[in-house]
C-alpha cells in the first residue's frame, strides 16, 4: 500500500490537521503491500534498519526489525528513527528514496502518520507532508516516497550517512493504538556511468556543386545533434577523423583529400554544457575537445560540419570519411 | 568456509563495481559522406570583338588583329578542353547606308584565332593563327582548378577584291567539355 502524499503542514493547528485528514483521500490505495516502481535495472539498497531513536513511542526498538516485536503509539506522539547506516557507492547520484511502515492503528480510529526526513541530525526536515493515510485494524505495509521521489530535496551520500540522516514520524488522529513493526528505508541512486549518441550516424551533405566550389565548401549546419548522460561526473566529448584522409570512389585518380578538410564547430544551447568549439576546426585524427559540460542526462549539443573543396584538387566523385566521437571524464 | 564464500562474495562485488567505475570512456562512430558533381563553368571579359573600322592600311597588309581579343576565365574540377566554332560558314553582310552591293558571302575562314595563357594549368594552347570553322576545333585544354585564364588573338582576312565596304559580322560559340 502506497501512502498518501497530501501536503499537510504540521505546522497547522492540530484540530485543523484532524479535520484535514479526516476530509482527505484515504492513504489506503488499491496498490496493496509492498508496491513500488522501480526503473529496470536501477541500483537500490536493500532495506535497511534504524538502530537509533528518541521520542514517545512505546517500546521504540521493536520497529528496527521485521518481527520480532513492535513499537506502540498513541495520537499526537512524536518519533524520531536513525542509524540507517546508509553508505551509498562513491559518486552515487540519489534518485528516490522510499521509507516503509509496517503499521496499523488497532481501533482503526483513523489514526494516520505523517513522515517527513532530516538530512542534517535533525536541524532542517524535508516538507513533503506525506502521510499513510487512516491506518488499517492489522498491521499493513505503506510506502512513502519511492524509486523517483527524492522528497522535495536534492540529496548527497553523506546526508544519509549516520548521523546526519533520520525519520520523523509523527501520530494525528484522535484515540489512536497503534502499532508500528518495522520502519526500514531504502534508497534508489544511479552509479556515475556515462553514454552517448549522435543522430543521425550518417552526416550526408548530399551532391556539392558549383556554388559550393564557388563557396570554397559545403556546409551542414547543424549536420548531428550528440546527447551525452555523464552521470555523476563532469564530461568531455572529443572528436576525430578515422583516418588521415578521405576515401574516395570516382573516375578520377583518388585525390587523397585531407581529413582536415573536413572543419567542425560546436553549438548548444544546454546551461550544462559549459564549454564549445565556435569556430569551424579542421578534423584530424588526434581526439579534439569539441565541448564539456556538468553531470546531467539528455544533454544536446550540435555539431556543424563544412567540406572545404577545391576545383584543383577535389575531382567529382563520392567522399566518405569515419568521425569518432568520444565521450569521457575531464 | 563460510568467510571463504563471503570473501569471494565482496571480491566478485568489488570487481563489479570496478567494472562499472572504470569505464572510462563511451565512443560512438559516424560517417561523413559527399558527392560532388562535375562542376565547368566558363566566362568571357567580352562577348562581342570589334575590330572597328578597318582602313587602307589593314587592307594592305591582308588583315586586322584584335590580339588578345578575348579573355576567357575557366573553372573546372575536371580536366577539361575548350572548343570553338562558327554558328555559320559565312559572315552576315550589311551594306553602307544608300549603296545596293551584294553579299560577298565572306567565309568564316577568313576569321583566324590562336590562344595563349601563362597560367600552368593549361596545357594546350595553339599558338599559330587557325582558320575558323563551322565544326568544333580544340582552342586550349588544361589540368582542373579555379579562375584559369586565356586569352584569344584574332585575324580578319582582308582583300581588295572580295570584301567591299559594308558591315561583317559573325557568331562563334566556344564549348568547355571534359577531356
Amino acid at each position: 500500500m502506497r501512502g498518501n502524499p497530501k501536503k499537510a503542514r504540521w505546522a497547522a493547528g492540530l484540530l485543523l490537521v484532524a479535520v484535514g485528514l479526516g476530509a482527505g483521500p484515504g492513504g489506503l490505495g488499491p496498490e496493496g503491500p509492498g508496491l513500488s516502481v522501480r526503473v529496470e535495472g536501477q541500483p537500490i539498497t536493500s532495506w535497511q534498519n534504524p538502530s537509533q531513536q528518541v521520542g514517545l513511542f512505546s517500546n521504540p526498538t521493536g520497529a528496527f526489525a521485521d518481527g520480532g516485536g513492535r513499537a506502540r503509539f498513541r495520537q499526537f506522539q512524536i518519533h524520531f528513527y536513525g542509524g540507517y547506516g546508509i553508505a551509498l557507492p562513491p559518486g552515487a547520484q540519489v534518485v528516490g528514496l522510499e521509507v516503509r511502515l509496517d503499521a496499523w492503528d488497532r481501533r482503526q480510529r483513523g489514526g494516520v502518520l505523517a513522515v517527513e526526513l532530516s538530512w542534517n541530525g535533525g536541524a532542517g526536515w524535508t516538507t513533503t507532508g506525506y502521510t499513510t493515510g487512516p491506518l488499517p485494524a492489522t498491521e499493513q505495509t505503506i510506502l512513502l516516497g519511492g524509486p523517483t521521489d527524492t522528497w522535495g530535496r536534492s540529496w548527497t551520500p553523506a546526508e544519509l550517512s549516520d548521523p546526519n540522516f533520520w525519520v520523523r514520524i509523527f501520530v494525528l488522529g484522535f484515540d489512536v493504538r497503534g502499532g508500528l513493526d518495522w520502519v526500514p528505508v531504502r534508497v534508489y541512486y544511479t552509479l556515475p556511468g556515462q553514454s552517448l549518441s549522435v543522430a543521425p550516424i550518417t552526416a550526408d551533405f548530399g551532391t556539392l556543386g558549383g556554388a559550393d566550389y564557388d563557396r570554397g565548401y559545403g556546409e551542414l549546419s547543424p549536420a548531428q545533434t550528440v546527447t551525452v548522460d555523464s552521470v555523476g561526473t563532469d564530461w568531455v566529448l572529443y572528436v576525430e577523423s578515422d583516418a588521415p584522409r578521405w576515401t574516395y570512389a570516382g573516375p578520377y585518380p583518388d585525390p587523397l583529400k585531407p581529413a582536415g578538410d573536413l572543419r567542425w564547430r560546436t553549438t548548444s544551447s544546454d546551461p550544462r554544457v559549459t564549454a564549445l568549439v565556435g569556430t569551424y576546426t579542421p578534423l584530424s585524427p588526434t581526439p579534439a575537445p569539441a565541448a564539456s559540460g556538468t553531470a546531467g542526462t539528455g544533454i544536446a549539443l550540435e555539431v556543424h560540419l563544412r567540406a572545404r573543396l577545391s576545383y584543383d584538387r577535389d575531382p567529382p566523385g563520392s567522399y566518405s570519411l569515419g568521425v569518432t566521437y568520444t565521450l569521457t571524464t575531464p | 568456509m563460510l568467510a571463504a564464500r563471503v570473501t569471494l562474495v565482496a571480491l566478485m562485488g568489488l570487481f563489479l563495481w570496478s567494472q562499472s567505475v572504470g569505464q572510462a570512456q563511451v565512443t560512438q562512430g559516424t560517417t561523413v559522406i559527399f558527392s560532388a558533381a562535375v562542376v565547368q563553368a566558363l566566362s568571357f571579359d567580352t562577348t562581342l570583338v570589334d575590330f572597328g573600322t578597318v582602313g587602307q592600311a589593314e587592307y594592305d597588309q591582308g588583315f586586322a588583329e584584335k590580339s588578345p581579343a578575348q579573355v576567357a576565365t575557366i573553372k573546372s574540377n575536371v580536366p577539361w578542353q575548350l572548343n570553338v566554332r562558327a554558328d555559320g560558314s559565312t559572315w552576315t553582310y550589311a551594306p553602307p547606308t544608300g549603296m545596293t552591293i551584294a553579299d560577298p558571302l565572306k567565309p568564316a575562314s577568313d576569321l583566324e584565332w590562336r590562344s595563349t595563357s601563362t597560367d600552368p594549368r593549361v596545357t594546350t594552347t595553339v599558338s599559330t593563327y587557325t582558320a575558323m570553322a563551322t565544326t568544333d576545333a580544340q582552342v586550349a585544354a588544361g589540368n582542373r582548378g579555379a579562375n584559369i585564364q586565356l586569352e584569344t588573338h584574332f585575324r580578319v582576312l582582308l582583300d581588295y577584291q572580295n570584301d567591299p565596304a559594308g558591315d561583317y559580322q559573325l557568331t562563334l560559340t566556344y564549348t568547355l567539355t571534359t577531356q
